[in-house]
């Protein structure tokens, strides 16, 4: 790992935190939880995420509002909702509402920790495309003002 | 009486008298029954005429006379007059009382009266001589003292009646001689004449008697008949009537002298002018008319009959009865009848009448038309043998036959008959017996009712009340069913929630630990011993994880989507995904036209796991699992294995949740797969048996 990724792991569950947080922290990632919405909500003011484990259930606010708003408070964060087999269709709601992955609990470590790999290479990516996007704005940029 | 005893002693004391004074007193006797004689002819009267005799000759002195007359039978010879008994009648009466009239001299007995009376000779003999002869039959000497001693002689000569003869003329006197014998006779004759007379007068008055007896009588019955009793003259005015005609309230004089057509009602009067036409012209005529009288409208029945002198009518006599009464009684009977025959022909309940026999007397239009007859007098005569089932018409012939014997009806017995068209009918039959006035059954009235209509909307009423029941127990049950289905999806929902982060926590842990374990030292066997415990570990993590997954999906199922699939690949996928054992020998078998299909393939995939998890644990010791689809009228698609089979009793419960033959199993599976493919409006079934195996069969509808 070049730099250490920041995750933000939602769940009003503790054990299911603690172990989540586990998983993750084994492969070296820095790991925050928060048990409500708003700690949440909170945590990702006064800090950048580069992702966001969210459950779907929570017991101060639906998880989709919770999703809607850091979707468009930190667009830039992945978020990866965790539904349980009952919310499937919430779960594809999710993604129409601008999370960029769901998984399924209970969730093979395996899978989550793939998922979550990913959509950090996603992250970067894009992020690097955008700065060469700049770079490439400012060039053609330069250009036509040298040219004019 | 001096004087005459003193010629009579001079004619008996001198043999012979002298000429003059024989002569004189012939003249004498000639004058005296010439006088008599003139008397008697005056009177009509026999008895008189006997009287009279008596009477004269009592007061001749001269003479005395008697009359003998046979007796009915002409046997023998009663006294009718005696001049001696004139004046002694009353001390000959007390005497004799009666025995006087009933002294009868026997004719066979007395020799003289024998001839005067059979050879009808004139006698002229002593008088003691006929005294002997009749005397032994009177009694004693006191009738020689009533016919005296000083009569010598007696002439006995015939009375005739019709040239008949009737009795004896006896005269006697002390001066008779055979020279008296003529006048005598003459004398007898004039009363024979006189008698006669008299006895043709009394009977012309006996005939006179009889008829004016006779005319009363027919007066009478004139008077009295209850008829009336009319003449009229050729111009129709009206000559007698007998006094019945006061019941009408008229009095003779305001009927008698009027023209008879001003008491006829106008309704009447043409009729009545043409019968008294033909009734003139001398013919009998009979008829109907109504009569204006005080009482009111009165009607009458008349007979005419012409009244003729010789061959020419001269008037009409009328006999009339007042049927006015019989006329209003009969019209109330029409009406009666007329009723009853109404009711009869526009009721639709069937009403026969029968005899003690059961033969039909009397039907109704519509018993007529369950016979199959025109006409209702055609049964007439007939029975129920002649129109039913033999059945029907003896159980009919003994109920019948019971009410005659028992006089007790039968009420409302349901029946069924046949019409004569081939219709069966229920109708509630009620039989009666018609009682004489001494109560003997003469015979049954019966009234038929259809029922037909009731009794089939009451079967058809029990039929869907039994249905409703069926319903309902249906309802109830599917209710039940739904209730514990609901249950058991909440339990599930709420089982799955709960169990979903228990789960994740252990899958999460047991990751760690696997981690944890590749990076501690230890020896090579334990880790390895470990390793096999932490696996273990997962697999039932993951059984429990299809447990709970079958919950959820039981309760709340995912959204179908149907899509045009290859069930090849979905079916190949799954095998794929499976752990087979070697011991089992799989075939997939599916034709080209069925390799695309409107399924949903996430669910499809779920539903054949499912089913070929189940058909692999049916053959713990190996065998074949056999997939192949068939092209019905539906697509077919068989899951066959060689297992050990599934018992009759289980089959029809193999469906429902919860209910497994399985020790490790929560009876989830196949409930889902029915769900799962009923969602798609798919259906399964299943054929089994023990220890041969097991068939699963998915029919998949073809859609356009």
């Amino acid at each position: 790992m070049d730099r250490k990724k920041s995750i933000l792991v939602v769940d009003d569950d503790k054990a299911v935190l603690e172990v989540i947080t586990d998983i993750l922290k084994l492969q070296g990632y820095r790991i925050d939880t928060a048990e409500t919405g708003h700690e949440a909500i909170e945590k990702t003011e006064k800090k950048y995420y580069n992702l966001a484990l969210l459950d779907i259930k929570l017991p101060d606010m639906e998880g989709t509002h919770l999703l809607i708003k850091m979707h468009r408070e930190t667009p830039k964060m992945m978020k990866i909702m965790i539904t349980g087999y009952a919310s499937l269709e919430n779960a594809i709601e999710s993604l129409n509402l601008g999370a960029d992955a769901y998984l399924m609990k209970p969730i093979e470590a395996e899978k989550m920790l793939k998922v979550v790999k990913d959509k950090l290479k996603t992250q970067e990516e894009s992020e690097s495309m955008s700065e060469e996007k700049v770079a490439e704005w400012i060039k053609s940029r330069v250009r036509k003002i040298k040219k004019s | 009486m001096k004087k005459v005893s003193q010629i009579e002693e001079k004619l008996i004391t001198k043999e012979k008298e002298s000429q003059e004074d024989f002569y004189r007193q012939l003249i004498e006797a000639i004058i005296f029954t010439e006088n008599v004689s003139l008397k008697i002819h005056r009177i009509l009267d026999e008895t008189k005429i006997y009287k009279l005799l008596e009477k004269e000759f009592a007061k001749s002195k001269l003479y005395s006379m008697c009359i003998f007359l046979l007796t009915d039978d002409c046997s023998k010879l009663k006294i009718a007059a005696a001049s001696k008994f004139y004046r002694k009648n009353e001390i000959f009466e007390k005497t004799f009382g009666s025995q006087l009239k009933q002294f009868r001299i026997d004719l066979n007995k007395s020799k003289f009266c024998s001839q005067v009376v059979k050879e009808e000779k004139t006698l002229d003999i002593e008088i003691t001589d006929l005294l002997h002869e009749i005397a032994a039959q009177l009694q004693g000497d006191l009738i020689k003292k009533f016919f005296g001693s000083q009569t010598k002689r007696v002439i006995m000569t015939p009375l005739y009646h019709r040239e008949k003869v009737i009795g004896i003329f006896n005269t006697c006197s002390v001066s008779l001689t055979e020279q008296y014998v003529p006048i005598v006779k003459n004398f007898a004759q004039h009363v024979s004449a006189a008698v006669e007379l008299a006895k043709e007068q009394s009977e012309h008055e006996k005939i006179w008697e009889t008829l004016r007896k006779s005319e009363e009588k027919y007066r009478g019955l004139v008077e009295n008949v209850r008829k009336v009793i009319v003449t009229f003259d050729m111009k129709g005015k009206i000559t007698s009537v007998n006094k019945t005609i006061l019941e009408y309230g008229f009095g003779r004089y305001e009927i008698v002298g009027k023209n008879f057509l001003k008491f006829v009602t106008k309704k009447y009067l043409q009729k009545i002018l043409k019968d008294f036409v033909r009734a003139s012209r001398g013919e009998s005529v009979e008829g109907q008319v109504e009569l204006i009288t005080p009482r009111g409208i009165r009607i009458v029945e008349y007979r005419t009959n012409p009244i003729k002198m010789g061959d020419k009518v001269i008037g009409t006599q009328a006999i009339l009865g007042d049927i006015t009464e019989r006329i209003m009684m009969e019209d109330e009977l029409t009406y009666e009848r007329d009723l009853l025959q109404a009711l009869m022909d526009n009721i639709p309940d069937l009403i026969y009448f029968k005899d003690v026999d059961s033969r039909f007397t009397r039907i109704n239009r519509a018993e007529a038309s369950v016979l199959g007859l025109e006409d209702a007098e055609e049964a007439v005569g007939k029975t129920d043998f002649d129109f039913f089932t033999p059945e029907h018409a003896h159980d009919a012939f003994n109920d019948e036959q019971k009410i005659v014997k028992t006089g007790q009806p039968l009420i409302g017995k349901v029946e069924k008959i046949r019409r004569a068209d081939g219709q069966f009918r229920w109708v509630t039959a009620t039989k009666v017996p018609i009682k004489n006035t001494i109560g003997q059954v003469t015979g049954i009235v019966g009234i038929s009712r259809d029922i037909t209509e009731q009794k089939n909307l009451q079967d058809e009423l029990k039929r869907y009340s039994e249905q409703l029941e069926e319903i309902v127990k249906e309802r109830t049950e599917k209710l039940k069913e739904a209730e514990r289905l609901a249950a058991i999806g909440e339990t599930a929902t709420m089982v799955g929630h709960d169990l979903r982060n228990p789960l994740q926590v252990i899958i999460g842990k047991l990751y760690l630990a696997r981690e944890n374990l590749n990076r501690i030292s230890c020896p090579h066997k334990e880790k390895q011993n470990l390793e096999k415990i932490l696996t273990r570990i997962e697999e039932e993590t993951k059984y429990l994880n299809k447990i709970v997954l079958d919950l959820q999906d039981y309760a709340s199922p995912s959204n179908v989507e149907l899509e045009e699939t290859n069930i090849s690949d979905v079916i190949n996928e799954t095998l794929s995904s499976l752990p087979i054992l070697d011991t089992i020998k799989v075939s997939v078998m599916i034709p080209e036209s069925l390799q695309k299909l409107m399924i949903d393939p996430t669910l499809m995939r779920r539903v054949f796991t499912n089913l070929i998890l189940n058909a692999l644990q049916a053959m713990p010791s190996g065998g074949e699992l056999r997939i192949e689809a068939l092209e019905k009228d539906a697509a077919l698609i068989n899951i066959h294995d060689t297992g050990v089979g599934i018992p009759k009793d289980n089959l029809s419960k193999l469906f429902q949740p919860l209910f497994t033959t399985k020790a490790k199993g929560q009876g989830f599976g196949l409930a889902v797969c029915k769900k799962l493919l009923e969602l798609q409006g798919f259906e399964v079934t299943v054929d089994s048996e023990v220890g041969k195996g097991s068939t699963f069969t998915i029919k998949i509808p073809f859609r356009r």
